[in-house]
């Protein structure tokens, strides 16, 4: 090798060291959660989300997130442009002492029931660094639009909705963000996914920019009273860094299987 | 324009009134415009349609135009092989059904036909209004289909065209492809009233249709639709458009990739090939989400060669441009109005009095021009950045003509003036001035403003004048006066002297004003010997009873402070010199006589001298009104050498009575007499009469200075 060649080598993984220095992870799981009677003993059944997750009427869908300190991370779940069934954004700015945040918010009394199909509806899921510009607009936008649904401002509200759907949107078209969507392949049946078989399977996806998850059949991963500590073994990262937030989008579809 | 010519020309020209009224030019250009812009607003409004091309080229260049939203996308169906083979094979309707699924399946929100399907059999016209009410039932993506307002043709009457004609189509939610393009490629209403209905443009409706059910856009009265939106502080506001007339923002070409590249925007023009194998590519990747069109609002038109409207950047561009970028007006509020008739009167009226202002205030006809070019400057530059920042077009371009011309007519008009004035002022100064100075003088008329100078005064007389005017006819006087003036005047003036007026038989030049000469005295000097000399050789050569044997003067040298400037009143004014130095030369030629000194000078003046002549000094007198002694040189016009040697005995005796020794003095001066040299033998004379008194009644006090009593 040329002296100059080991120049360029190290010069590289030297700004490769700095750019991995830089870029940041959030983590998400996203669950469906059974409180029928059988799955009572564990406070309710956790099973990782899939479309082949069939609705129920004690179903209901959670997502866990968390940021690393000093992010903020945002869940917001759309059906078109529509927020969908009201649910309220969630905001929080991460600190080392954060709990892990839930949408729909832990403290509100809203439910994401599970209990019918729904197409057309999307989780967002946004981490921002705090000096990343458009952190401001985006709170902003998520504050207002809490205080309409809290108003029962449903106009006002969908105005707010909408416009943090387009600077999502616009986000996504403009290559200014780090956005993964999760796209599950059709009709695709795999093995049941085992809890060792499942440990932060998405650390190895770092950098593909579309995620695809592994069908699960209905089988409990974990139990609601749990799941706090366990969560993030079956999390998505999301990276995000310095002006360039990460976006996590989970079509919430459910699927007819034979 | 100098105060004195000003006066001067309020005399010379008082018809001319009216046009020196600043307020009267701008006036001239002024009313016209305004008539134009009453009665022929499109023609006005071209220059400044012409000027907003410039103004949105201009952001290209200087990097600050702003793309397009990137939610607004084109789908352009050029006809190529491919699109002829599908439309051979499938026919028009099946390739567009066929396009609005795929656009479908990539997740566009809103497609907004920019294709009138007007003219397909019923068959196709009914499956692609079925396809177009299938997609909008699956309220993933809407289809808007586009009619026209067709303006009244011969007898057919204005109607509304639409779409799918044979398969209802006018039930289809749509907008109209109205751009006013057969006016001008900007124009634009966002709004149309057709029969006192409201309707809106395909921009409109597409924007409509891009927002949720509560959301849309909603008529409120006839010509106007409102919607709600965010402010920035996120409180809600009513937004609306109306049917007035709008310009499009066109920022950039259709073509022009550049912008939205650098804000790293995907792909603004699609074509029907890419498209397809995208949708085929995230189809098989199971990846529709990602689609690049997803949520947005998709423009599908032909291009330019079917479509044939021209745009901004040329006929090369299709129409749906213009419709994309209203619909991005729409979101952004960045159409451009026009300025209403009231703001365009008033910017006319505000230019052409600072025109009237700036004309009563600057006199400098390159100070003028100078502020023109400047204001000129600021008044386009105005309408760009009332285009730019303001989205106003304001009549730039024709406030500029009006400054431009009012300022050319302004101009045209003082030099028509100074020409005037010029020729004549040329003609009274050239009486005062040499060539060389009259030059300088015109070229700057601050010259000759009243100030103070230190002058050479020549002054000269006629010696027995009035004996003449008594004994010769009136033609002989005025004869004998011009031939005297006219050998002053010409040696003075090749001198560079600067004249005064003549007074009867004297004559007056002086150098060192209107400006200062360094060499003043001895250019004075140079004179007074070339005219006596001149007239010296004029004498000698008359004959008997010519005029010429009459040019015998005198003539007195001084230097001193001059007042020079104009003096008289508004019906009769002079350029001319005053002061007490004038009053010294005076005295002085009047003493030339009783030394019988064709040219005497004072001490001062042979001083100032950068080479004293010779010269003889002659006397120390105080010359009567005043107060101090004045020394008397007769300048010598030859040297010959019996002049010199007359020269050196007079001065021995003069130093003897100037120091009060009278009787040697007297001795002295008794054998001088006689000689040949008259200035040394009149003076002689003089002096041993005025000893015979000093030495019968001598003075207390004897300091070598006579004081005169008479002139």
């Amino acid at each position: 090798m040329r002296p100059l060649n080991y120049i360029a080598f190290f010069l590289s993984l030297f700004l490769f060291g700095i750019a991995a220095a830089q870029s940041q992870e959030a983590n998400v799981s996203l669950y469906v959660i059974d409180h029928s009677d059988e799955y009572s003993a564990l406070g309710g059944a956790c099973f990782k989300y899939t479309p082949e997750i069939k609705p129920g009427k004690d179903r209901e869908i959670l997502a866990i997130a968390n940021g690393p300190p000093g992010s903020t991370v945002i869940m917001i779940a759309f059906q078109q442009d529509n927020l969908f069934r009201n649910l309220p954004p969630v905001v929080s700015v991460q600190s080392l002492t954060s709990s892990p945040l839930r949408f729909p918010a832990q403290q509100s009394e809203a439910r994401w029931a599970y209990n019918e199909t729904n197409n057309n509806v999307e989780l967002y899921i946004v981490a921002l660094e705090k000096d990343d510009p458009q952190l401001e607009r985006l709170t902003e936008y998520a504050a207002w639009l809490t205080d309409s649904l809290g108003e029962n401002d449903e106009e006002t509200a969908m105005l707010h909705a909408l416009a943090i759907k387009n600077r999502l949107a616009n986000l996504h078209r403009s290559n200014n963000a780090e956005v993964q969507t999760i796209s599950f392949p059709p009709g695709e049946r795999t093995e049941p996914t085992a809890k060792a078989a499942t440990t932060r399977g998405g650390l190895s996806q770092l950098g593909k920019p579309n995620t695809e998850t592994k069908p699960t059949t209905e089988t409990p991963l974990r139990g609601l009273k749990n799941i706090d500590a366990e969560w993030e073994e079956d999390s998505q990262p999301i990276r995000f860094g310095p002006e360039k937030p990460g976006i996590l989008i989970f079509p919430i579809t459910t699927r007819t299987t034979n | 324009m100098s105060e004195d010519s000003a006066s001067n020309s309020e005399t010379v020209g008082q018809r001319f009134d009216l046009i020196r009224r600043p307020w009267f030019l701008p006036s001239l250009v002024l009313c016209p415009l305004i008539a134009l812009r009453i009665f022929l607003p499109s023609l006005a409004e071209r220059p400044e349609l012409a000027w907003l091309d410039l103004s949105q080229r201009a952001r290209i260049h200087l990097g600050t135009a702003v793309p397009l939203d990137p939610s607004i996308r084109f789908l352009e169906l050029s006809i190529n092989d491919e699109i002829a083979r599908r439309y051979a094979t499938d026919g028009e309707y099946t390739t567009a059904e066929s396009i609005l699924k795929t656009l479908e399946t990539l997740r566009v929100k809103v497609i907004a036909l920019d294709i009138m399907y007007t003219h397909g059999l019923e068959k196709d016209q009914i499956e692609l209004a079925n396809t177009i009410q299938e997609i909008n039932a699956r309220g993933n993506t809407t289809v808007v289909v586009p009619f026209s307002i067709e303006k009244k043709r011969g007898h057919v009457p204005e109607q509304i065209k639409y779409s799918l004609p044979l398969a209802e189509g006018s039930t289809f939610a749509g907008g109209a492809v109205n751009a006013v393009a057969d006016n001008h490629w900007r124009e634009y209403r966002q709004v149309h009233v057709f029969e006192k209905k409201t309707y809106p443009s395909l921009a409109a409706a597409a924007f409509s249709a891009s927002r949720p059910g509560p959301l849309k856009l909603k008529e409120a009265g006839i010509g106007r639709l409102e919607w709600k939106e965010l402010t920035d502080e996120g409180e809600v506001r009513i937004s609306f458009v109306d049917d007035s007339r709008i310009f499009l923002n066109l920022q950039h070409s259709y073509y022009e990739d550049s912008i939205d590249q650098q804000a790293k925007i995907g792909p603004r023009v699609w074509f029907i090939s890419d498209l397809e194998s995208l949708a085929s590519d995230l189809s098989h990747q199971n990846n529709l989400i990602n689609s690049p069109l997803t949520d947005t609002i998709v423009f599908f038109g032909y291009n330019a060669e079917v479509d044939g409207k021209p745009t901004a950047h040329g006929n090369m561009e299709p129409g749906m441009t213009l419709h994309g970028t209203a619909l991005n007006d729409l979101i952004h509020g960045t159409s451009i109005y026009p300025s209403p008739l009231w703001l365009d009167i008033c910017l006319f009226c505000v230019v052409s009095l600072i025109a009237s202002l700036t004309f009563t205030s600057v006199r400098k006809k390159r100070t003028l021009v100078a502020i023109a070019l400047i204001g000129l400057l600021i008044l386009l530059a105005l309408g760009w950045i009332a285009i730019w920042f303001f989205y106003l077009l304001i009549p730039a371009v024709a406030s500029s003509i009006l400054w431009g011309l009012a300022v050319v007519i302004e101009v045209g008009r003082r030099w028509t003036w100074e020409q005037r004035e010029r020729t004549h002022r040329d003609a009274l100064l050239g009486f005062y001035f040499s060539p060389a100075i009259l030059k300088q003088v015109t070229k700057n008329l601050d010259m000759i403003r009243p100030k103070s100078n230190d002058v050479a005064v020549l002054l000269s007389d006629l010696r027995g004048f009035t004996t003449l005017c008594e004994t010769q006819p009136v033609e002989r006087v005025f004869e004998l006066l011009n031939r005297l003036f006219g050998v002053e005047t010409e040696i003075a003036l090749r001198e560079n002297g600067s004249l005064s007026r003549f007074a009867g038989d004297q004559f007056l030049a002086y150098w060192g004003a209107p400006e200062p000469v360094s060499d003043a005295p001895d250019r004075a000097l140079r004179a007074a010997i070339e005219i006596q000399r001149t007239l010296i050789a004029r004498r000698e050569a008359a004959e008997e009873g010519d005029l010429d044997a009459w040019l015998r003067i005198g003539v007195g040298l001084h230097c001193g402070r001059g007042l020079v400037g104009h003096v008289g009143s508004r019906s009769y004014r002079d350029y001319n010199i005053v002061g007490d130095s004038i009053n010294t030369t005076a005295r002085v030629e009047g003493q030339t006589k009783n030394y019988a000194a064709p040219v005497l000078a004072t001490g001062e003046f042979i001083e100032a001298l950068a080479e004293p002549p010779p010269a003889l000094h002659v006397d120390c007198v105080i010359v009567k009104g005043k107060a101090n002694a004045t020394d008397l040189y007769a300048i010598l016009l030859y040297t010959e050498d019996h002049i010199m040697a007359a020269c050196q005995d007079y001065e021995k005796a003069f130093n003897l009575y100037r120091q009060g020794q009278f009787k040697e003095a007297l001795e002295l001066f008794e054998t001088f007499t006689d000689v040949s040299f008259e200035t040394v033998a009149v003076s002689s004379r003089l002096l041993i009469e005025r000893i015979k008194t000093l030495i019968e009644s001598p003075p207390l006090k004897w300091d070598g200075v006579f004081e005169l009593t008479s002139k």
